[in-house]
């Protein structure tokens, strides 16, 4: 598998670079805002890293379901399926490398977050007063502290990978079971907002159900259940998409 | 042994291989004829463990195929199927990254005869050189059975003659080798079987020498004799 996941990182790298480019001139720009204390160029730099943070984690999700579709939908597949493996590790190895992408990415601009704002309040005392308003006004329930924001972030980062092991399965089906079907394009995208709307929608059942109303906001017991909740739908969508793949594609 | 029992493919309107069975022997070099769509290709892709038959079985040493037999069994497709990244260095890396019975070696080697540079560009290559190049990787593994589907595929005449070397070096008693094409004539000097298959059904297998000496019949006359009836697109 170690030798699949390699291949599918190799793929992938260039666009993984470009990101990074862009990041490292954001946060140059940002630094020299700051540095040189002229507040436009700061602004810049935190608007453009917020923004390259939000595409970087769409971006590498969204490449890795294309890179899928061209591997089973063009004559490249024989490159993977000709090799001495199953589906279910050719798809792990796919999602292992762009989950583990997408985390690894979402882990780096956590920690460049944290680092650009301990940065900010040491050089701006202002920023740590403003953040402090803020909070207050979001109140107990919605106020954001390091804890808070590393868990709120990793939650994010699942909702995501589930989102994208959806969109595996949405294209395993147009390029299976609906290959050379009119609108197989079309149902599967159908397809793929029915069932993450109704994940989502079992999820927020669930929540009314066990939780009060005073919960409504950041708690660790519910960070930890969307956590397992959408680690659990990830782990039955790759199942599901494996099985097609392995009993109804053809290469 | 590869045993092909009772196999049926049948996609979306139309039945691609229709209830094939047959056996192929280890020590004989077979072709595998028919014309454009008789289910060649589909054939071979079942072998192979690509796809999967609707119904029948296909099975390698009394094993159905399987991820395991794809260790024993290599398989050439006629379409260009590498990574556009890589270069013909970038090949022979994957098939050994992938690939136990893989030689290094020979690749370099039968690179070397080819007059294939390392450093070239997948995509740069020609339709010519493609084929040389997948031949090269395909038979620089140390397989039991070799499926290679129109290998003179796109070629000059002067490329065939070492592309059908290069798959002759690699032939011995222990191995099979599987050939389909459209050029009967190339094919004829090389194998010592004929599969014959004919809209999508197994249609005959001959010995290519029992023809000549017994019929009295080149492998083009047989196949002439076999397909006479077959639409061949305005071509009799």
């Amino acid at each position: 598998m170690g030798n699949l996941i390699k291949y599918e990182f190799r793929k992938t790298w260039i666009i993984k670079a470009i990101i990074l480019v862009f990041t490292a001139i954001f946060e140059l720009l940002f630094l020299a805002g700051t540095f040189s204390k002229n507040e436009d160029i700061q602004a810049t730099g935190i608007i453009f890293l917020v923004l390259t943070t939000l595409c970087a984690l769409f971006i590498i999700g969204i490449y890795g379901i294309f890179r899928l579709h061209k591997d089973i939908t063009t004559k490249q597949s024989y490159m993977l399926f000709m090799t001495p493996h199953n589906s279910y590790t050719i798809l792990g190895a796919k999602l292992i490398e762009n989950a583990g992408s997408i985390l690894l990415a979402g882990v780096f601009y956590m920690v460049l977050a944290l680092i650009d704002i301990t940065f900010l309040a040491a050089y701006n005392g202002e920023i740590v007063e403003a953040l402090d308003l803020i909070n207050e006004i979001l109140g107990e329930h919605y106020s954001i502290d390091t804890y808070r924001f590393i868990m709120i972030s990793f939650d994010m980062i699942t909702v995501w990978i589930f989102n994208i092991v959806t969109g595996f399965f949405a294209v395993t089906i147009s390029a299976s079971v609906l290959n050379g079907k009119k609108g197989s394009g079309i149902i599967s995208f159908i397809l793929y907002l029915f069932i993450t709307g109704f994940i989502e929608k079992l999820h927020n059942f669930i929540m009314d159900c066990f939780t009060s109303a005073d919960m409504i906001g950041f708690t660790t017991g519910r960070m930890v259940y969307n956590l397992i909740y959408y680690i659990g739908f990830t782990v039955v969508m790759y199942v599901i998409t494996a099985w097609i793949m392995d009993n109804k594609l053809s290469v | 042994m590869l045993e092909s029992i009772e196999v049926t493919k049948k996609f979306v309107g139309k039945t691609a291989v229709d209830g094939i069975t047959m056996q192929l022997e280890p020590g004989h070099i077979y072709a595998m004829l028919g014309p454009n769509g008789s289910g060649k290709t589909t054939w071979m892709k079942m072998a192979a463990g690509l796809i999967k038959p609707t119904s029948g079985q296909i099975r390698y040493m009394g094993q159905p195929i399987s991820v395991e037999t794809k260790n024993d069994i290599a398989y050439m497709s006629t379409e260009p199927y590498f990574y556009d990244w890589m270069t013909v260095g970038d090949v022979g890396k994957y098939y050994a990254d992938f690939f136990k019975d893989f030689s290094m070696d020979k690749y370099d080697y039968l690179l070397e005869k080819m007059e294939l540079l390392k450093k070239l560009k997948v995509k740069s290559l020609s339709s010519g050189m493609m084929a040389k190049l997948k031949v090269a990787v395909t038979m620089a593994r140390d397989a039991k059975v070799y499926m290679l589907d129109e290998p003179l595929n796109g070629i000059d005449l002067l490329a065939r003659d070492s592309v059908m070397n290069m798959i002759l070096m690699s032939a011995d008693e222990g191995k099979t080798l599987l050939i389909s094409s459209h050029l009967v004539e190339e094919l004829e000097s090389v194998v010592d079987k004929a599969i014959f298959i004919k809209n999508s059904k197994f249609a005959g297998i001959y010995d290519v020498e029992a023809l000549r000496t017994e019929d009295n019949m080149s492998l083009a006359d047989k196949y002439r004799q076999v397909f006479s009836d077959v639409d061949m697109g305005g071509i009799q």
